[in-house]
């Protein structure tokens, strides 16, 4: 399973679903720690909400 | 499967930043704004790039890693670098060559780039009806058919040729000619691909049916929509990293 965060940088959403299925397929299973994003969003992944993470707060561990 | 959340701040480190709607902005501008933000720029992932016929993860990183540099008789190393949101390190991008040019240009890459570029002659672009600089560079010409000023051309020619990866090259031009084809099949390259609109049992050959994309007209125009992602006739991954031909269309 791959740990994602998601970075929206517009709102073309085209290729969002597509992308998400196909790693969650690929990797047995996705975990999406967050979504950040120059202004806050409110994002829902198979109906349930994703966190909202500012940049300031992304984890820069690695 | 699944998709899991985490509901709290995230504290541990991800395996893959997926960049949604990055593709209007471009992989090199989203890589320098995540540096700008500090963000795991070796993480980054375009999410249009995982849709693309052929992507694993797996095999994209492999792809990043070997810094591979694309040396094409036109627009094809740009196109296909800016569709897999992959950096330019070659100098062919944004021109083209006259075939048997290019075939003497592969002759000796390396002398060639280090030829210093002379002006010849401004020459006509009717698709961006404009002039563009032609450019001599030892005994062949360089058509500069994306830019309008000769200075700003080769200012940009000796950046990226500077950026070439000489252990991971791959070498790509197209024909419709078969005598072009048997001497670019000759080339000492370990990743060499000529697309034709022709079948042949030559290794380098790499068949495009031109039957299939009724919009492009020429095998020029063909290998371009391919490099753009408009079509796929192979899997992208495959061809670049190992040179390996795996059809995704039956031709």
């Amino acid at each position: 399973m791959k740990k994602i965060l998601l970075w929206f940088v517009s709102n073309d959403k085209r290729f969002f679903q597509g992308a998400i299925t196909i790693l969650e397929r690929q990797h047995n299973g996705l975990y999406i720690v967050g979504v950040t994003a120059g202004v806050p969003i409110q994002l829902q992944v198979n109906g349930k909400n994703v966190n909202f993470i500012p940049f300031d707060k992304v984890d820069r561990g690695g | 499967m699944s998709i899991s959340f985490r509901s709290t701040r995230l504290t541990g480190g991800v395996d893959v930043l997926l960049v949604v709607g990055a593709i209007q902005i471009g992989m090199s501008n989203i890589a320098k704004i995540a540096r700008q933000l500090k963000l795991p720029d070796e993480k980054l992932l375009g999410d249009w790039i995982v849709c693309l016929p052929g992507f694993t993860l797996d095999k994209y990183r492999q792809l990043q890693r070997s810094q591979l540099s694309i040396l094409s008789m036109n627009c094809f190393g740009g196109l296909i670098s800016h569709t897999l949101g992959l950096p330019f390190r070659s100098p062919t991008v944004n021109m083209f060559f006259r075939e048997n040019e290019f075939l003497r240009f592969l002759h000796a890459p390396r002398v060639y780039l280090e030829e210093m570029p002379i002006f010849k002659e401004f020459a006509w672009e009717r698709n961006l009806k404009r002039d563009y600089p032609v450019v001599i560079l030892g005994n062949i010409d360089v058509h500069f058919n994306h830019y309008t000023d000769f200075d700003e051309a080769v200012k940009i020619w000796n950046r990226r040729k500077a950026r070439i990866n000489w252990y991971n090259l791959f070498v790509t031009m197209y024909t419709d000619s078969e005598e072009i084809l048997r001497k670019f099949d000759t080339l000492p390259f370990g990743k060499k691909v000529c697309f034709v609109p022709f079948k042949s049992d030559l290794d380098s050959a790499w068949y495009i049916n031109p039957e299939i994309d009724k919009d492009a007209t020429t095998i020029g125009s063909h290998v371009n929509r391919f490099a753009s992602g408009v079509i796929f006739y192979y899997d992208v991954f495959d061809m670049l990293l190992y040179g390996k031909k795996t059809p995704l269309i039956e031709m």
